[in-house]
């Protein structure tokens, strides 16, 4: 049994998960700006929601540029394939901590911290409660209100 | 072995032993459970809970130099060399240890947070705010969507363009709020001071569990800070939450970013306590007893190092030491 070595994650792979890089090749290939309807061939497997997401997520990471023709949004690369590893290698950010946590970490409070793909079910979570807590406190509000206009209309 | 460094021997000694000693009170005051008390409010736990990591070296290095370097120096006669024993020089090792560990510490992190802020602010063009946001703020073009006030004396906010983009006028001034309440509590100061605390406490797990607990009790006091107890307020910044945590969300980000393993659990409490309509709200909001402890400690330390007899036994304790095995 042969055992074969991980090849090093790189900026790239870091930045973008499998999906989001498909999505990238495909435009870059095209090489035009594409709807999701002219992606969806390219991703059999792939609901239609889920392409527009990606693609919605990679626009809102800055590495697509949008336009909207009709009533349908079109995605187009910032950058090149090149330009954009290369600037990945060099990100700002990107740099960032050791692994190892007996290592010197740069000192810095974040107004909220990162979280991974697999949080999203959290974050549609959340979401739910701060709208839920949002109506309540709507609901709150009005009903004082409510009973002023009823005894006005007295 | 010379006066000079016979001093410096027996000072590194004691710091040693009387910081060890600490640590073990502080690992065991944490143990008990009393001061992770969620009753306080989270400004209150939060100072205490540096107060509690800082207390080995803050005790030690009191006592050392309020104490036993006054009596050494007061009462060693004047020799030209004096033996010494093994357990004097093994201590004095170990202390100088300790404090080469977490001065060293602190010295690589203030240079990897040096080296951030230069890298950062190569690509970062200042924002401006009306009202101004009191404290520098840049914009910074990256694909790593991060907020974060960075540096450790004069921090600086900065933000990803991507989320900068992503957030309107009173979005912005909510996040800056927040890091105002990191600002004014000298946070970045604090958790620099505790990275490189020089005691046998940073190797224990209780060091980790300590840091973590203040680290969210930092967090809920920024928070409480920013939305002055308003309902409203509290629920346009937990919404604000999850907006930025979703813009930082994906596969690879956590890697890049600080205490990955950490996040999740962080970011789902504090939106609920966000969510939750008063929290803390019968928490005492001052801390009176605590200030009367430092200076019952203060004024105890003085009041012996004023007292002869009090400092001669200090003094014969130290020979004790330096005697052994010799």
């Amino acid at each position: 049994m042969s055992d074969t070595a991980r090849p090093p994650r790189t900026h790239f792979d870091t930045a973008f998960g499998p999906l989001e890089s498909r999505v990238l090749d495909a435009l870059w290939s095209r090489g035009t700006a594409a709807c999701v309807r002219d992606l969806q061939p390219a991703f059999s497997g792939v609901a239609y929601t889920t392409l527009m997401t990606t693609l919605d997520r990679l626009f809102r990471k800055g590495v697509l540029r949008r336009d909207k023709i009709g009533r349908a949004f079109f995605y187009q690369p910032q950058v090149t394939r090149d330009e954009l590893r290369s600037q990945l290698a060099g990100s700002t950010f990107a740099i960032m901590l050791p692994d190892d946590a007996s290592s010197a970490r740069p000192i810095l409070s974040q107004f909220v911290e990162a979280v991974g793909d697999r949080d999203r079910a959290l974050l549609d979570e959340l979401e739910g409660l701060v709208r839920a807590r949002r109506q309540q406190l709507e609901r709150t509000m009005a009903a004082p209100r409510d009973a002023i206009s009823r005894k006005d209309a007295k | 072995m010379s006066r000079p460094l016979l001093l410096v021997s027996v000072a590194l000694a004691s710091y040693a032993l009387l910081s060890s000693l600490a640590s073990l009170v502080a690992v065991v005051a944490w143990q008990s459970g009393g001061l992770s008390g969620q009753n306080w409010s989270p400004a209150i736990r939060a100072r205490r809970l540096v107060m509690l990591r800082a207390f080995p070296t803050a005790a030690a290095g009191l006592i050392v130099s309020i104490l036993v370097m006054p009596a050494f120096v007061m009462f060693e006669p004047v020799r030209a060399t004096e033996p010494v024993g093994p357990i004097l020089i093994g201590l004095a090792i170990v202390g100088l240890g300790l404090l080469g560990a977490g001065f060293g510490s602190a010295a690589m992190s203030a240079l990897a947070t040096w080296r951030v802020e230069r890298r950062w602010l190569r690509a970062a063009r200042p924002l401006d705010f009306d009202p101004p946001a009191g404290v520098p703020t840049y914009a910074v073009d990256s694909f790593t969507p991060i907020v974060a006030l960075v540096g450790v004396f004069a921090p600086k906010l900065m933000a990803a363009r991507t989320i900068v983009d992503a957030c309107d006028q009173d979005e912005w001034a909510r996040i800056v709020a927040h890091e105002r309440g990191h600002l004014r509590a000298w946070d970045n100061l604090k958790r620099w001071l505790m990275a490189g605390a020089p005691d046998l406490l940073r190797w224990t797990p209780a060091h980790h569990a300590i840091v973590l607990a203040w680290d969210d009790a930092a967090e809920d006091a920024a928070d409480d800070a920013a939305t002055a107890g308003q309902e409203k307020a509290r629920l346009d910044l937990a919404a604000l939450l999850v907006k930025v945590a979703r813009l930082s969300s994906g596969p690879g980000w956590t890697a890049a970013t600080i205490s990955p393993f950490i996040e999740r659990d962080r970011l789902d409490r504090r939106v609920r306590r966000l969510l939750s309509s008063s929290p803390n709200a019968d928490a005492p909001r001052s801390a009176p007893a605590q200030a009367l402890i430092l200076a019952a400690i203060a004024a105890t330390l003085l009041t012996i190092a004023s007292t002869p007899g009090a400092l001669k036994t200090v003094y014969e304790a130290v020979e004790a030491v330096v005697a052994v095995g010799r």
